[in-house]
Parts: C-alpha cells; sequence; structure tokens
C-alpha cells in the first residue's frame, strides 16, 4: 500500500486567469446593465370628431373621461338605454392634483351599474403634463379591460 | 545557502482564490440573468425623465420608436424635429391636429416596415412634462399614417 504516493499527485488549478475573465465581465455587465424597470401602458388611438358608425338599434355605451387643467376629471356616459349623457366631476385635490383615488371609485361604480361599457377614452387640455395622463390611463386600464387615447 | 532557501519557501504564500470565484460566479450568474430581461434596446437616447407608474404589467415590444423631450422628437434613434420647450414650429401647427414633417417620416417608416401596413404598433417615450397638445400632435401624426396601438413607456415603480 503505498499511501503516501496520492499526495504526489495533487493537481492545483490555476484560478488566476478565470478570475481576471469574470473581474472584466462583471465590469462590463455593471457599466452596462440597466437598472431602471420599464414597463409599457398600452393605449389605442381614437379619432375626435369622426362620425360614429352606424347601427341599427341602440348606440353602444361609451365612456369619455375629460382632464382639466386644474387637475379635475369630467366622466361622462352616454348611448346604450340612457336618454341623456350623464356626467360626474371628480374633483381635484387640494394641491391641484388629479383624485385618482374617488376617480377609482367612480369608476367601479359606474362599472358595476352599467357593464356593457367596456373601454374609456381619455381626453385633456391642452396644458395638462404627460405624466397626470399616463397616470389617469393607467387607472383607468385596471378597470377598463380598453383605454384610448383622442388624436 | 540551503538554509535561506529554506526559509524563503516556507513563508511564501498562496492566495486562496477559490472562494473569491465563488462570489464572482454568483454575480456573474446574477449580474446575466438581469441584463437578459433588461430592455436595454428601448432606453432613451436622449435625456428625458419618464412619468412612473406603479405595477405597470405590459412589457414593452419592439416596435417604431419615437422620443419627446424639451428640445426635439426623436423617431427610430434619428432627431427629426427641433421642439422649443415642448412647443412646435409655427409650420407644424398650420395643418390641422397633426405635424406634417412628423406624418412623412411615419408614413415612410411604415413603408420600411418588412410587412408594411400590417404593424400598427409604436413605442411613446415621453418626457412627464410633456404638455397634452405635444403628445396630441405626435399621436395624430402617427395615427394619420396607421400607428394606432401606442405603448407609453414608464418607470415601474414598487
Amino acid at each position: 500500500m503505498n499511501v503516501g504516493g496520492s499526495s504526489s499527485q495533487e493537481v492545483d488549478l490555476n484560478l488566476a486567469p478565470i478570475i481576471d475573465c469574470f473581474t472584466v465581465l462583471i465590469t462590463y455587465l455593471l457599466v452596462t446593465a440597466s437598472f431602471l424597470t420599464l414597463a409599457a401602458v398600452d393605449v389605442n388611438v381614437s379619432e375626435t370628431g369622426a362620425a360614429p358608425a352606424v347601427t341599427a338599434g341602440q348606440p353602444p355605451m361609451s365612456m369619455m373621461l375629460e382632464i382639466k387643467a386644474g387637475g379635475d376629471i369630467t366622466i361622462a356616459v352616454q348611448g346604450g338605454t340612457l336618454t341623456h349623457e350623464i356626467d360626474i366631476n371628480v374633483k381635484a385635490l387640494q394641491n391641484s392634483s388629479e383624485n385618482i383615488e374617488e376617480l377609482e371609485s367612480r369608476l367601479r361604480e359606474l362599472q358595476s351599474k352599467w357593464p356593457a361599457i367596456q373601454d374609456a377614452s381619455v381626453t385633456a387640455d391642452p396644458t395638462v403634463i404627460y405624466k397626470n395622463i399616463v397616470e389617469t390611463i393607467h387607472k383607468v386600464q385596471s378597470i377598463m379591460p380598453k383605454v384610448y387615447i383622442s388624436s | 545557502m540551503k538554509a535561506i532557501k529554506k526559509k524563503r519557501k516556507s513563508t511564501e504564500m498562496s492566495l486562496q482564490i477559490t472562494s473569491m470565484a465563488d462570489i464572482f460566479m454568483i454575480l456573474l450568474v446574477f449580474l446575466l440573468k438581469n441584463y437578459a430581461t433588461s430592455m436595454t434596446s428601448i432606453a432613451p437616447t436622449t435625456r428625458l425623465t419618464l412619468p412612473e407608474v406603479m405595477k405597470a404589467t405590459e412589457q414593452v415590444q419592439e416596435s417604431l420608436k419615437v422620443e419627446i423631450n424639451r428640445n426635439v422628437v426623436v423617431v427610430d434613434d434619428k432627431p427629426i424635429l427641433s421642439l422649443n420647450n415642448f412647443q412646435f414650429a409655427a409650420s407644424e401647427t398650420s395643418n390641422g391636429d397633426a405635424s406634417p414633417t412628423l406624418e412623412n417620416i411615419f408614413a415612410h417608416q411604415r413603408k420600411l416596415m418588412p410587412v408594411p401596413n400590417l404593424g400598427s404598433g409604436l413605442v411613446v417615450m415621453a418626457d412627464q412634462q410633456t404638455p397634452y397638445s405635444t403628445i396630441k400632435r405626435v399621436v395624430a401624426s402617427a395615427a394619420g399614417a396607421g400607428f394606432v396601438d401606442l405603448q407609453l413607456v414608464v418607470v415601474e415603480t414598487e
């Protein structure tokens, strides 16, 4: 039995070049990596002023949201069995920003009352900033399957 | 001399880098995994602050990209139109809702698509301070050329 012989055959792996490669790769990845999580809010474009499609019977129910410059949001519902347009005003918060929480509860109320409403069209005053529009669209999208933006 | 040689051998130090290699391996796997899912191709080329939204679920699909910032509108990574503090020049606002230059560019881009008139997606990256009037003009120009499915790019927050 030559037990001592096994120690003489010990192989020492040279890890230095691997470490070098790893250092270069990690540095490259850290420099080029984007740590922002980008996502998207999907919307379709609807044409303002387009003639409504001619359909037999009642026109389909539609919802239109308008974001005002001061932060108020007007919700207008029309079509279906409604004889006249229903307008709901969601007042802005004290700092002139949109009251998104109230908007959500109003939209849920409307959808439970008229489940036929499946989409909403969003428009805004010319001075309303994109951030507020996206926030509103995102909230509407959590309730309505399809959201349009007016062009 | 022999004594000195022996002494030198005994003080030789070998750095134990196996654990370091392990750490590097874990780091590398983590970074590679994140790198694959990060959307580097849709990173904005111009300086703009994207709006933040909580829990946006949609992933950004590869498609024609338009960027709007305070000074310029960029289509497909090429600066197309100059803006003056988000406002279009008078020549671009005289023709209804759309901008003639942008409409031509979008129509040209549509012809360049592998299957023209099939893809209608447009990735919109706009600064969070952009007024609706500017967004509306860009959207109307894109819609005129058939890009009606918009993806508004946002930064997802927890």
